[in-house]
């Protein structure tokens, strides 16, 4: 079924585990698609396909990018704990928002969320607040030079569920 | 539609001074072979390369998707879409008076899951704001997860593609639907395959050949791209133009790639490499149909390129616009020439 074909090519670049899960035990695939003998076996072969850590790679990457680009104090000031808290956030949102600052935005909303679990030091609270503050206002002054209305503030620029 | 077969729509106009895409070997192209012009995918550092190069840049492809944010469909100021002006006006005044085309990589046509007509709207208004594109070509690659996502998300990826029936049963009707809203002819793009799939119903260039004579696209032929997936298991170059339909492609890319983790990448960061110079060369006086030749290369590798490098690559690919217009000239005086054995009294 062609859906779920590109639902598990997607899913399997989007998780280094999956992958890792399906070149262990092929019969995975069954458990959570519906794929056609033909489908599954093509499914099979990208998994176990060489180039597979590479393209995990860059698709991990192309995601860093828009974090990056927006907030860089942040993602150096959470040093050792970014590896892992990245890979919670993906996995909670496997799909990035098209537009990189909104994409930025969310993370922060999420980073808030966890923001108790994280033992963050002061310093560091403090850079991201003033990181997240910056990309609102830069947000803000993209809206206002298209020619869109700004919402009041309070209101989150993410707009996204 | 001029020049693309017919597949039952009325003709659209074309912009000014766009040339025709895609015209079949016919009347008009028989009796007055176009050159292909010669130009660059633009990016931040195309205003400096043009200040340098702007003599011989004939034509600009943009990706539209760069110059419209998409803010979802809860967007907090109510418009999905931002257009940003400054950019757009600078775009705008770069071009001046040369043809514009527009690459995008936001539709994923391929994807089971119905055509986002609020984007391709959207890249029309750009068009508009613009001054005009002559034509749109998208990538040949799933960019959106059919489940599970919102329409402004993307997959961060570039899946390959399962070219079967049911595939090219999807893309003609999205094809269809987004020339409908866009009034512009279509191009697709061969993707650079990094895990190409195997054991398909049809190859990748048999694919193209369908949908180019069936009238709903024609193809925007990245050699880069071939070498990409020849060098990660995909089928060889050489076999691939000699299956694929030399009239069905209407534009070129080149560029150049490097390894990533030992897997040699489309990562636009060298100048073209020998291997995708010889097949142009070889190839591309064969398109009847070639209107455009484009060099992609990435900004953040700028300064290893170089304005200097863009040039030599400007000046080789005109050197090859020349060749594709004598070969086509030479063909087309071949065809007028009386057949000696016909005119033998014998």
């Amino acid at each position: 079924m062609l859906i779920d074909f590109q639902q598990a090519l997607a899913e399997i670049t989007a998780s280094p585990a999956l992958c890792l899960a399906v070149r262990r035990d092929p019969a995975l695939l069954e458990q959570r698609y519906r794929l056609n003998a033909r489908e599954r076996s093509q499914v099979v072969g990208v998994a176990n396909h060489p180039s597979m850590e590479c393209t995990c790679s860059l698709y991990r990457a192309n995601r860093l990018a828009p974090l990056a680009r927006n907030l860089p104090t942040t993602l150096a000031d959470l040093a050792d704990q970014l590896t892992p808290l990245l890979t919670q956030y993906w996995d909670a949102h496997p799909w990035p928002l098209r537009y990189g600052a909104l994409e930025s935005e969310r993370f922060c909303r999420w980073l808030e969320q966890q923001e108790d679990q994280l033992g963050l030091s002061a310093a560091v609270r403090q850079g991201w607040r003033l990181e997240q503050g910056a990309l609102r206002e830069r947000m803000r002054a993209f809206l206002e030079a298209s020619g869109l209305a700004i919402p009041h503030a309070g209101v989150a620029l993410g707009g996204t569920r | 539609m001029a020049g693309i077969p017919s597949a039952g729509e009325e003709s659209l106009p074309l912009p000014h001074p766009c040339p025709e895409p895609m015209s079949p070997l016919s009347a008009t192209a028989r009796s007055s072979p176009t050159r292909p012009s010669v130009g660059l995918l633009f990016n931040p550092t195309t205003p400096e390369v043009m200040a340098d190069c702007a003599d011989l840049v004939e034509h600009l492809s943009v990706n539209p998707g760069q110059m419209v944010h998409d803010l979802g469909d809860h967007s907090p100021v109510g418009e999905r879409f931002a257009f940003p002006a400054p950019l757009l006006e600078a775009l705008a005044n770069l071009r001046q008076d040369k043809p514009l085309n527009a690459h995008s990589f936001s539709l994923s046509l391929p994807s089971a899951s119905p055509l986002d007509e609020a984007l391709a709207g959207a890249i029309t208004e750009v068009g508009e704001r613009l001054g005009g594109f002559c034509w749109l070509s998208e990538h040949l690659n799933v960019i959106i997860p059919p489940q599970g996502v919102e329409r402004h998300s993307e997959g961060g990826l570039a899946l390959p593609v399962a070219y079967n029936e049911e595939t090219l049963t999807l893309l003609r009707h999205k094809l269809t639907q987004l020339r409908q809203i866009t009034g512009l002819p279509i191009l697709l793009e061969n993707p650079a395959l990094l895990t190409p799939l195997q054991e398909l119903e049809m190859e990748e260039p048999t694919f193209l050949n369908h949908l180019y004579r069936s009238g709903h696209c024609g193809v925007l032929l990245d050699l880069h791209n071939l070498l990409v997936s020849e060098r990660n298991g995909g089928m060889a170059m050489e076999c691939y133009l000699e299956e694929l339909d030399p009239a069905a492609v209407a534009e070129v890319h080149l560029a150049g790639g490097e390894e990533i983790y030992g897997v040699y990448t489309d990562s636009h960061s060298q100048l073209t490499p020998a291997a995708v110079w010889t097949v142009a060369e070889a190839f591309l006086p064969h398109c009847p149909n070639l209107k455009a030749i484009s060099f992609e290369y990435n900004d953040t590798y700028f300064a290893c390129i170089g304005s200097a490098g863009v040039r030599s690559e400007l000046e080789r690919m005109h050197r090859l616009a020349d060749r594709c217009t004598q070969a086509h000239r030479t063909a087309l005086a071949a065809l007028a020439a009386p057949d000696p054995i016909a005119a033998s009294p014998c």
